[in-house]
């Protein structure tokens, strides 16, 4: 079984404005095995961006842990996650963010000046690179403003690969494209799925989000199972393809962990009322014990996109 | 990151604002031209001085006199040469102008009435010939030794043998004996160096009087000239009887003017380098607002940057080598402004000065090592703030400005 890569603990990230506080991130438990594709689905403003940039190394969670590939990345300083970024981490972005007076070659050769891999090295592996993304070869030597946009975005699919990341990363990358083109840039990301890259995607449209393995959906900064309707306290990679991902917390905080391969379903959660910790049961590699510090209540979400609260 | 992928980051950074760039550096060209022009002049000043104060010049005291009731004469500069200590002897001389005819032209010229010890004490150039000697001045013989632009007055070129040929003073022949270079007879000297007879001859033929015009106090070897040049003028204080000593009397030797010069080019070079100064903190000014302008445009790139692996510290090296190399390039610029601008005022100088004929600014690797330097400095402190501001922004902001 592949390794977990992603392995995120109840996370919460509080900004402070001079507005007040927002709460973006209010407790995510998730995982992501090497080699899944998982999109993270939810409505405008429900903590995506937030959830990505944390995962992407680029923000600090106020709580909570984060391990990529096993190592914490709390302990890490500045340069630390810089590194991090540069060697295990490749990020696609809604708007492309290409240099758009460079080559489309320079572009994806761009982040291994941050790295210590070999100059003659690095025109290979952008080329490889290059190959995996379906851009035809006339264009390398193109600046990137002289490339339509879904050329573009799979420059930058191509520039976030470069690096042989553990992880891929993309916000919304279909975000600025017409159907057609997006689907060209995701047929882009499943083949690179299927060739075992790691992918989280970020989305609010279930079309985009069909193309993934997985979907986790997130809304007012938590996890919530799309079946049930609940609140999620973590979402775990699958042991076993199909196994059980949600974990659940029920109002009195008692714990509801589905057996081992069981799909949870509503029945285990109208079983146990109450939990006050949440445990989940796995193997190793896999998320072990989730400890939730303070009861959480269960807040059922209300049919399609009514209010929560 | 790599200085090879640090310097192509650069270049293709401020080649994507190059009219901007420019502007911007500006204000480093003029500062650091002024000071290599400012710089340079000086050193061909200086140059041409030492070249034209030949070694024997180091040792002559000049001595002028105004309103004096006892004048100089010959009888008074045997007595210096007896009664100040340090002296190798004391040679005066006397001038009047007349016209000096050829068989083919005329020229009126200033005719200086030279003893033999003059021509050491001036270090002046034999071209052909021989210089005026004792026997020429105790016989006072018409003889006559021509300045090289005289010769070419009167012969038609510079170059003309004309020892052993007569010219005409009046009613009076001479023998041609000698051609002196014009050029070689000091710019500091009264003297014009148009043509040289025996002090007798012009005393008794032209002036028909004893007085001189100047006379020059030759230092013995090793001899303090300053210690000497007192001693002349207290000496002659009480022998010419002076009553006004500042007015009536100039005793000075070629180092006092020279370094009399030096401290007028001291007051210079503090002007210029105030002016310098103050054009390179306006220009250092413009690059910190340039850097703060470009930081602001690119915080999409910067954050860009940091997602894809820069750290605070690459950030800030690319920032601080686009201001770096600015403000070199300017100041390279600012070096050859300078150095040809050096070249005009001097071109100048030779057209109303033709004494300074031999004039060329003198940049010195020096200079150009400081100027190249300076630059270095003034990128580093103008465009530290802005690239460190830039290294400190926050990823996702970044990311996120519009
Ligand atoms: N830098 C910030 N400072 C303060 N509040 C922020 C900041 N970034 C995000 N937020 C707030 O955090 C919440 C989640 O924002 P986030 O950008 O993560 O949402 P999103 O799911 O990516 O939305 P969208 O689909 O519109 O991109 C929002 O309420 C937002 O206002
Ligand atoms: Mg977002």
């Amino acid at each position: 079984m592949n390794p977990i890569v992603l392995d995120a603990r109840n996370l919460h990230r509080i900004y402070e404005t001079k507005a007040g506080q927002t709460h973006a991130l209010r407790g995510v438990t998730l995982s992501v095995r090497q080699g899944e594709f998982v999109a993270i689905m939810g409505p405008s403003g429900s903590g995506k961006s937030t959830l990505m940039n944390t995962l992407g190394c680029l923000d600090t969670p106020t709580s909570g842990q984060y391990f990529l590939e096993g190592v914490d990345i709390a302990a890490y300083t500045a340069d630390e996650l810089a590194d991090v970024r540069a060697h295990r981490l490749g990020f696609v972005f809604q708007s492309f963010n290409l240099l758009p007076r460079a080559t489309v070659l320079r572009n994806v050769m761009l982040p291994l000046i941050y790295t210590d891999i070999p100059v003659r090295e690095r025109e290979a592996r952008a080329l490889r690179a290059l190959q995996g993304v379906d851009l035809q070869e006339d264009y390398y030597d193109h600046r990137s403003n002289e490339l339509s946009g879904g050329q573009m975005q799979r420059v930058a699919i191509a520039r976030a690969l470069v690096n042989d990341p553990a992880l891929i990363l993309a916000d919304e990358p279909t975000g600025n494209l017409d159907t057609a083109t997006g689907d060209m840039v995701l047929d882009t990301f499943e083949r690179l799925r299927s060739e075992g890259r790691t992918i989280v995607l970020i989305t609010h449209e279930p079309g985009v989000a069909a193309h993934a393995d997985r979907t986790v959906h997130i809304r007012d900064g938590r996890l919530w199972d799309a079946a049930t309707g609940l609140f999620l306290d973590a979402v775990v990679a699958p042991d076993v393809p199909g196994g059980p991902q949600r974990v659940f917390l029920s109002a009195d905080g008692a714990v509801a962990a589905p057996a081992r391969g069981d799909v949870a379903d509503r029945r285990v959660i109208d079983a146990v009322p109450s939990v006050a910790q949440v445990g989940v049961e796995g193997g190793p590699g896999v998320l072990g014990a989730v400890q939730v510090d303070a009861p959480v209540g269960v807040r059922p979400i209300a049919p399609r996109g009514g209010d929560v609260r | 990151m790599k200085i090879r992928d640090l310097s192509y980051e650069t270049f293709s950074a401020l080649g994507a604002n190059k009219s901007r760039s420019a502007l911007t550096i500006l204000g480093i060209v003029i500062g650091i031209a002024a000071v290599i022009a400012m710089t340079s002049l000086i050193g061909g000043i200086q140059q041409s001085l030492v070249s034209s104060m030949g070694l024997s010049q180091a040792h002559s005291i000049y001595v002028y006199t105004t309103d004096v009731a006892t004048p100089l004469t010959t009888d008074v500069l045997a007595d210096v040469k007896d009664s100040v200590s340090n002296v190798d002897f004391v040679t005066g001389t006397a001038s009047a102008s007349a016209a000096v005819k050829s068989d083919s032209a005329s020229s009126s010229i200033s005719i200086t009435g030279a003893e033999s010890t003059y021509f050491t004490a001036e270090g002046s150039k034999l071209t052909l010939g021989r210089f005026i000697s004792d026997e020429d001045d105790l016989a006072a013989r018409r003889v006559i030794v021509l300045g090289t632009s005289t010769v070419k007055s009167l012969f038609g070129s510079e170059d003309y043998n004309c020892v052993g040929k007569q010219v005409t003073i009046g009613s009076d022949k001479y023998t041609v004996i000698g051609v002196v270079d014009s050029s070689s007879s000091s710019s500091l000297s009264s003297i014009s160096g148009a043509a040289y007879i025996p002090l007798k001859t012009l005393q008794q033929r032209l002036t028909g009087t004893t007085t001189l015009d100047q006379a020059i106090v030759y230092a013995s070897e090793g001899a303090n000239t300053t210690t000497v040049t007192n001693d002349t003028k207290a000496f002659l204080t009480t022998r010419l009887h002076l009553t006004d000593v500042d007015k009536q009397i100039t005793v000075m030797s070629m180092q006092q003017i020279a370094s009399s010069l030096d401290s007028l080019m001291t007051a210079f070079s503090v002007l210029m380098g105030a002016i310098a100064g103050i054009s390179l903190f306006v220009g250092g000014i413009g690059i910190m607002n340039m850097m703060l302008t470009n930081v602001t445009e690119r915080i999409r790139e910067i954050g860009l940057r940091m997602s894809l692996g820069a750290r605070g510290r690459d950030i800030t090296m690319q920032f601080l080598s686009e201001s770096i190399v600015l403000c070199v390039i300017g100041g390279i610029l600012g070096i050859i402004v300078g150095y040809l601008t050096a070249w005009m005022l001097g071109f100048l100088v030779t057209l109303f000065e033709p004494s300074m004929s031999s004039f060329a600014p003198a940049i010195s690797s020096t200079a150009i090592a400081v100027a190249v330097g300076v630059c270095v400095l003034i990128g580093i402190v103008f465009g530290y703030y802005p690239a460190k501001r830039a290294a400190k922004l926050n990823p996702v902001e970044a990311l996120r400005y519009q």
